[in-house]
């Protein structure tokens, strides 16, 4: 059952609404709770048991860190020690996840070296049963012993609360990636559900439906022809890359939509995890505005601790001292992005499609960091802004081009098939044998129609938002009758040109898969 | 009076009412709607399949068909109605799609029943073995229920059988053509079946039992055909990849159970002259254009013979038929389609499309 579900929609969440509304505030944690669990029992059976086996140790952990620090016991010490317990937990944590996901990716890759060097041995998978939201809760539970570790979070003495936090199960499949300060405190509250936040959120979990079920799932069944059957034709390729881009954009976005407007009924704000990414500047800026809350946690427990750590700003003082300034500040950063790549594309999965994702990105993000001064020194020697409007074009051309092909390497099988269609881009590009091709994509002339106009819909309304228009207020301002009809329409959009039932095959929610 | 600014329950607020008569409309609507979009008198697994195949074949006139063929997409390559005009003279239409159940082959027979007194229904046994029932979703019960109760979920493709302008049709490849083609397709790929000639296994193989769901749709089928004094005539297209004798002796059972007649062609592939090289475009599994030939050829023979089919050629009434037969201009004149002719145009795959690297391409087997 997933999130676009009608089991999820129209019986699952409406009974935990229901019998939440009905039971006296104190006591609706214990719904909530039993809502968390069931929900994960019925998507991973009794590996429910490590999500509970998680929160029991990082609760034992968090109080051990959260411990004030006994009288007449040396300070320095003390911190020496909890950082060592925290250490601890942050590899038991991560451990679990490592071992269930990875372990199987390990050994093909080792079988796969000794082998390349003469070997011959056969790694034989072994196989692991992984609790849905692993990657998830366990970021979860980390951040949350590290702010706990920093003083930057009082620990948590009620279980119950962190238990909540730890399986919440609007935002247990695919995120977002929620900080303990944010939202549990509103989840253990027992809010009451308002007209209000029923209504605002059943809007934008519609809102994500438009998106999942009509753009996202139609476009399933071409991007997995194209990847399959068309590797060698460049055009098709470059438009495989483009409609993977959006396929997947939509399938996340839609569904972060649905679980925000989750959340918004229970008065729980989950964070935003996608800013009208395409508006960005530059890939930087991109992955501030694409799976944000992904981003944000490198941020602050990669990146950070990387840049203020001794050994570092070492190594940039020594740097300056033997290369200047202008090289020395370079240091810090890309030793920092490495840590964060690095984990960026390793907590995708166990495919080296997704390592070398991250390593695209990182060589990309420290080429425009490594570019950004000459590229100001050019702009003023040839007399064009950076901020005007060829300039800006031509940014989002070539950050376009960036993210397509980066999905593109992504979504591929192996590494070996998405060079190779990274290749026939470069060496047979023919448009005349894209459109003599069309019809094998899997796609009929409607659902063309369909998607070219939900995108469009989509694209107008998330221009208002990047330029602040206030398309909520407006519309709320129109009378009831037309207001329901909106909603109405956009609903029954979903249901007329949704890609679900006879002839569509059942889509696998893509980010649940971590 | 101060108004209490807490935050309050729906449950407990006047605004429930708003609540109720919100999902009261959509109901409504969702009852609406599916009364609309809901065909009158037939139902269908896949309305977009079901549509298209009585689309195509409302441009036939009425009572002009002698043979149906019906089944998956193992038909469809496998009998071309054409070839049977210029041949024969013996006019057929063949209402398969790819992946077709056999519960929307009988709800496609009952409206062709309407419109045409077919002498005989050719069934492929293949179609038996899909799990057949209208509301059937197999991975997700709720969506199934919610189906049964508000059709519109059910029914809701059908807004893909609306017209469309040229251009956008081309979209849809396998529509091109196929009402030219009465229903069958042309495709002249071939990638060879090199796997073991005997791929039927032993001929007291244990039966694998047909669905219950399909049982019923057969019984169906036979009483509609009955009803109409028509006959029901069960076949099976070869193929490596789909057959095999615990499915043939399963459908031999029911055939000779209902008093039905049954013909595996599987077993005549050397009489046929069926040559796994050249004759089909998938290893095996579909047939091509080459295949087609012959099967053709052998089977309009046979029908022609068992249900004493007319030759309609020269007959002014169904004019069309020439008329579209030279339109394809797929087999030169009728002079060209002697049994030796055909074969020997079988034998000649200069003009095939031998798979490339492109394995991936497929011609759709749907609609």
């Amino acid at each position: 059952m997933g999130y676009n579900a009608i089991g999820y929609l129209a019986v699952f969440l409406p009974a935990v609404i229901l019998i939440y509304s009905l039971v006296p505030q104190k006591k609706r944690w214990i719904v909530v709770l039993a809502a968390n669990y069931l929900f994960f029992y019925l998507l991973s059976g009794f590996l429910l048991l490590y999500n509970v086996a998680a929160t029991l140790f990082t609760y034992y952990m968090g109080k051990l860190l959260g411990a004030k620090k006994p009288e007449g016991a040396d300070k320095k010490a003390f911190k020496k020690k909890k950082n060592k317990i925290l250490l601890a937990a942050i590899l038991v944590n991560f451990g679990v996840l490592i071992v269930l996901k990875y372990t199987n990716f390990f050994g093909s890759s080792i079988a796969g070296i000794i082998n390349h060097f003469g070997g011959d041995v056969r790694y034989r998978a072994i196989r692991f049963l992984v609790p849905i939201g692993i990657s998830y809760y366990t970021m979860q539970a980390v951040s949350y012993l590290i702010d706990v570790n920093r003083g930057t979070l009082k620990v948590e003495n009620n279980l119950a609360q962190l238990a909540l936090y730890l399986s919440y199960f609007p935002t247990i499949m695919e995120g977002s990636i929620t900080r303990y300060k944010d939202v549990a405190e509103d989840i253990y509250a027992g809010h009451p559900v308002t007209y209000e936040n029923l209504t605002a959120g059943y809007q934008r979990i519609v809102w994500g439906l438009f998106k999942k079920v009509i753009i996202a799932d139609i476009l399933v069944k071409p991007v997995i022809k194209i990847f399959e059957g068309f590797q060698y034709d460049g055009a098709v390729c470059l438009y495989g890359a483009a409609i993977c881009t959006l396929q997947l954009y939509m399938d996340f976005a839609g569904t972060i939509d649905i679980v925000i407007g989750t959340g918004k009924i229970f008065n729980v704000t989950i964070a935003e995890n996608f800013r009208q990414p395409f508006f960005a500047k530059n890939a930087s800026e991109f992955w501030r505005r694409w799976h944000i809350t992904l981003g944000t946690w490198f941020k602050d427990y990669i990146f950070y601790p990387i840049s203020v750590a001794k050994p570092i700003r070492n190594l940039t003082k020594k740097a300056q001292k033997r290369f200047g300034k202008g090289f020395a500040k370079f240091v810090t950063p890309s030793i920092a992005l490495l840590g964060v790549w690095m984990a960026n594309g390793f907590w995708h999965g166990p495919r080296w499609t997704y390592i070398f994702y991250g390593v695209y990105y990182y060589v990309m993000i420290l080429l425009e960091l490594l570019l950004e001064r000459p590229l100001e020194i050019v702009s003023e020697k040839l007399h064009f802004s950076i901020d005007g409007i060829p300039f800006r074009i031509f940014r989002f051309v070539k950050l376009f081009f960036i993210v397509i092909i980066g999905e593109m390497l992504f979504t591929a099988d192996t590494l070996t098939e998405g060079f190779r269609m990274l290749h026939s881009i470069f060496t047979n590009f023919s448009l005349r044998s894209l459109w003599a091709n069309k019809s094998f994509f899997g796609m009929s002339g409607y659902e063309y129609i369909v998607v070219f106009f939900a995108v469009l819909v989509v694209l107008i309304y998330n221009t208002m938002r990047e330029f602040r228009i206030p398309f909520e207020e407006k519309f709320a301002k129109l009378p009831e009758a037309v207001r329901w009809c909106g909603w109405l329409l956009l609903l029954f959009a979903v249901i007329m040109f949704g890609a679900y039932g006879p002839g569509y095959d059942a889509v696998a929610m893509i980010y649940a898969g971590f | 009076m101060e108004t209490d600014n807490r935050p309050v329950s729906f449950l407990r607020s006047r605004k429930l009412i708003r609540v109720i008569a919100f999902l009261l409309v959509l109901v409504l609507l969702l009852a609406g709607s599916s009364a609309l979009i809901r065909p009158k008198g037939y139902e269908a697994y896949d309305i977009e399949t079901v549509d298209i195949k009585l689309q195509q074949m409302s441009s036939e006139k009425d009572g002009s068909i002698d043979v149906i063929f019906a089944g998956d997409s193992e038909l469809l390559y496998a009998f071309s109605p054409l070839q049977l005009w210029g041949e024969y003279g013996m006019t057929s239409y063949i209402i398969s799609s790819g992946g077709q159940k056999i519960c929307d082959t009988y709800e496609i027979l009952t409206q062709v029943f309407l419109h045409h007194s077919p002498k005989a229904v050719v069934l492929d046994g293949n179609s038996f073995y899909r799990d057949g029932s209208i509301y059937l979703e197999e991975d997700d019960k709720l969506l199934e229920t919610a189906e049964r109760i508000f059709p519109v979920f059910h029914y809701h493709t059908r807004y893909k059988t609306l017209p469309l302008p040229g251009v956008l049709m081309s979209f849809t490849n396998h529509r091109k053509n196929q009402e030219l083609y009465k229903g069958w397709l042309d495709v002249r790929r071939i990638e060879p079946y090199t796997g073991p000639a005997d791929y039927m296994g032993a001929p007291d193989t244990p039966k694998e039992p047909i669905p219950e769901a399909s049982v019923e749709y057969l019984d169906r089928i036979l009483a509609l055909c009955r009803e109409h004094d028509c006959a029901l005539f069960i076949e099976d297209v070869p193929s490596s990849a789909n057959w095999s004798y615990a499915r043939h002796n399963a459908v031999e059972e029911w055939a000779n159970a209902h008093g039905v007649d049954y013909l595996d062609l599987n077993l005549l592939n050397g009489e046929i002259g069926i040559d796994w090289s050249t004759d089909t475009r998938d290893r095996g599994d579909h047939l091509n254009f080459y295949g087609s030939l012959k099967l053709s050829d052998y089977m309009g023979r046979l029908l022609q013979e068992k249900y004493a089919l007319a030759d309609h050629r020269g007959d002014a009434f169904y004019g069309n038929w020439q008329a579209d037969f030279e339109r394809a201009g797929l087999y030169g004149t009728t002079a060209d389609l002697t049994t030796e002719k055909v074969y020997a145009r079988a034998a000649d795959t200069s003009d095939a499309d031998v798979a490339g690297p492109e394995a991936g391409k497929e011609d759709g087997d749907g609609v």
